[in-house]
């Protein structure tokens, strides 16, 4: 058995060094395609020589591009985060003992609430969440009276898209939150309150900590589903890297080659985004989750 | 039952009845415990023993009756539940031990987050705790990669460090290996010398009649027979704790 896995394990490393080696070489066999693609003065008709062209010739689109969508993804999710951490504890509530009939009743719909917040934020898209939140938001502040420049400075395209992540991703983190908690044993919780801590010392010295422990993987996952499905927000003209794309096509009337390009710095960045979260997940003790499906 | 005689009771339970659904668990449990003393629960599995136990320090809430401790009532529901709790350790058949805290921090977490004790004094008297239990080798260790033997005494040591008037013990070494039972039993066996006050759930027929001042024997949610263990073991006056008796004694 250990022999197999061995053998298995070298014949595997042996295809990714081909592997590696074949695409090193292709790449390396497109350099004279790259430079005559960097010194061509219009659009060349070969599909990589294009793709070239516009990739050099777009390239500050592009990267103002992947700014934004690394930037929406990152504090997206940490805002998306907090929020959670918020919504979680609403979600969680108990009857206590000795609770006032107000109490109670706060309870109660501070549950309800985080129960409606996620299932209408995972029933729906985030794509019409996006335009919903972004008309809603404008209006609301023509309504004071603001003048349509004046709005589109403070309600930006960027900051309704960076909110409408944050929003979607409170309702998938805190289901994360929520499973955590649920996963840490609650023999432990009763350790604790058996030793006179409160309901509240309880969760935030002993359950709450283990659970975003256990949350990190499924935390990660969530920040890489959001550099991929951050792609809707250019609905709204949220100049991300979808849209930049969608702008370099516009421009040399070429589709094809633009969206390969989009899709090979999407894949770079979940990647790489994966195998930070692989190594603090390592770092932490947590179990790496593989890579997620969409939302 | 020497002990009762000229001190009040720590502990009296009165008419103590919970169900859960349609079940009746406890069907009405009156039960007293003086200082000092050291008394085991035994009885069939399902009788409600571990029901009894976590209804003391108010794990499980009770539908009726009364408990007191050290005068005040836990049913009452102005009663700082909390304080209480302070001074009622509690030690599980799963341990239970925090796992994101080594050893020490285990031991430390309560008396500082709850007692407000300073850090340093906290953890002075857990090292002293946790080598009382003979884990001065363990302190800064991962709970979780111990054995279930010194877990549990990192349990113990950890209820201790809350200087607790009374321990409650349920089934304290039954996920444990045959071969480390002793060493936790050794524990709780010297915690009872130095005159703590103890409620024992256990199956450990040898331990309950060596180091116990009364047996109490519960079936079918009720206590049915208590005595000292000469009584109960050598003379049970109940068919049905005879019949219990007899199938450890088969073993
Ligand atoms: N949280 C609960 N919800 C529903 N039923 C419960 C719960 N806790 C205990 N019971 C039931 O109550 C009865 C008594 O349980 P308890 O754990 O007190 O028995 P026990 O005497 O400690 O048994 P054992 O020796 O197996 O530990 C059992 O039938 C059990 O299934
Ligand atoms: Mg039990």
């Amino acid at each position: 058995m250990r022999a197999k896995r061995h053998l298995s394990n070298r014949i595997r490393n042996l295809l990714l060094l081909v592997c590696f080696a074949a695409g090193g070489i292709w790449l390396f066999s497109l350099i004279p395609t790259f430079r005559r693609a960097v010194a061509a003065t219009s659009n060349p008709t070969d599909f990589m020589g294009s793709l070239f062209y516009m990739l050099w010739n777009g390239r500050t689109l592009f990267g103002k591009g992947v700014k934004t969508t690394v930037i929406i993804a990152l504090v997206g999710t940490a805002v998306a985060f907090v929020l959670a951490v918020l919504l979680t504890f609403l979600r969680i509530q108990t009857p206590g003992r000795g609770d006032s009939p107000l109490v109670l009743t706060l309870k109660q719909l501070g549950c309800g609430f985080a129960r409606i917040y996620v299932a209408v934020v995972r029933g729906t898209p985030m794509m019409v969440q996006a335009l919903i939140f972004y008309y809603a938001g404008f209006g609301l502040f023509r309504s004071t009276g603001m003048s349509i420049a004046e709005v589109s400075k403070i309600w930006s395209f960027f900051l309704s898209g960076l909110l409408t992540v944050s929003f979607n991703s409170t309702a998938y983190l805190s289901e994360v939150l929520r499973g955590g908690i649920e996963s840490v044993d609650p023999g432990q919780g009763e350790a604790a309150r058996s030793l006179g801590m409160s309901t509240w010392k309880t969760m935030l010295l002993v359950i709450f900590p283990q659970a975003v422990k256990n949350s990190i993987p499924a935390i990660g996952n969530e920040f890489i589903i959001n550099i991929k499905d951050s792609s809707v927000l250019s609905v709204i003209g949220c100049y991300d890297l979808m849209f930049a794309t969608t702008s370099v096509a516009g421009i040399y009337y070429k589709a094809l080659p633009v969206y390969c390009i989009a899709a090979v710095i999407y894949l770079i960045l979940t990647l790489f985004s994966s195998l930070i979260m692989k190594l603090i997940a390592k770092r932490m003790d947590a179990v790496a989750a593989p890579l997620p499906s969409s939302n | 039952m020497t002990k009762q005689t000229n001190t009040e009771a720590i502990l009296r339970i009165e008419g103590l009845e919970k169900s859960f659904g349609s079940l009746k668990v406890l069907k009405g449990i009156d039960f007293e415990v003086y200082p000092g003393e050291v008394v085991c629960v035994i009885g069939a599995s399902g009788s409600g023993k571990s029901t009894l136990l976590r209804c003391i320090n108010l794990l499980e809430e009770p539908d009726e009756g009364h408990i007191w401790f050290e005068g005040k009532d836990l049913m009452d529901l102005s009663t700082d539940l909390e304080e209480l709790r302070e001074r009622i350790g509690m030690v599980f058949q799963s341990f239970n031990l925090f796992n994101n805290k080594n050893v020490l921090d285990n031991c430390t977490l309560a008396p500082v987050s709850v007692k407000g004790l300073p850090r340093q004094e906290a953890r002075e008297t857990a090292i002293r705790h946790l080598e009382a239990v003979g884990l001065s080798d363990f302190i800064h260790a991962d709970s979780r990669r111990l054995s279930g033997g010194q877990k549990q005494r990192v349990a113990i040591a950890r209820a201790l460090c809350m200087d607790p008037d009374i321990m409650l013990f349920d089934e304290p070494t039954s996920a444990l290996d045959p071969e480390i039972v002793g060493e936790v039993l050794d524990v709780m066996k010297r915690l009872a010398e130095g005159g703590m006050t103890m409620i024992v759930v256990t199956h450990e027929m040898a331990f309950a009649k060596e180091v116990s001042d009364r047996v109490v024997f519960m079936d079918n949610g009720v206590i049915l027979e208590q005595g000292t263990p000469e009584e109960l073991f050598g003379n049970p006056r109940e068919a049905r704790t005879r019949e219990f008796l007899s199938r450890y004694l088969e073993d």
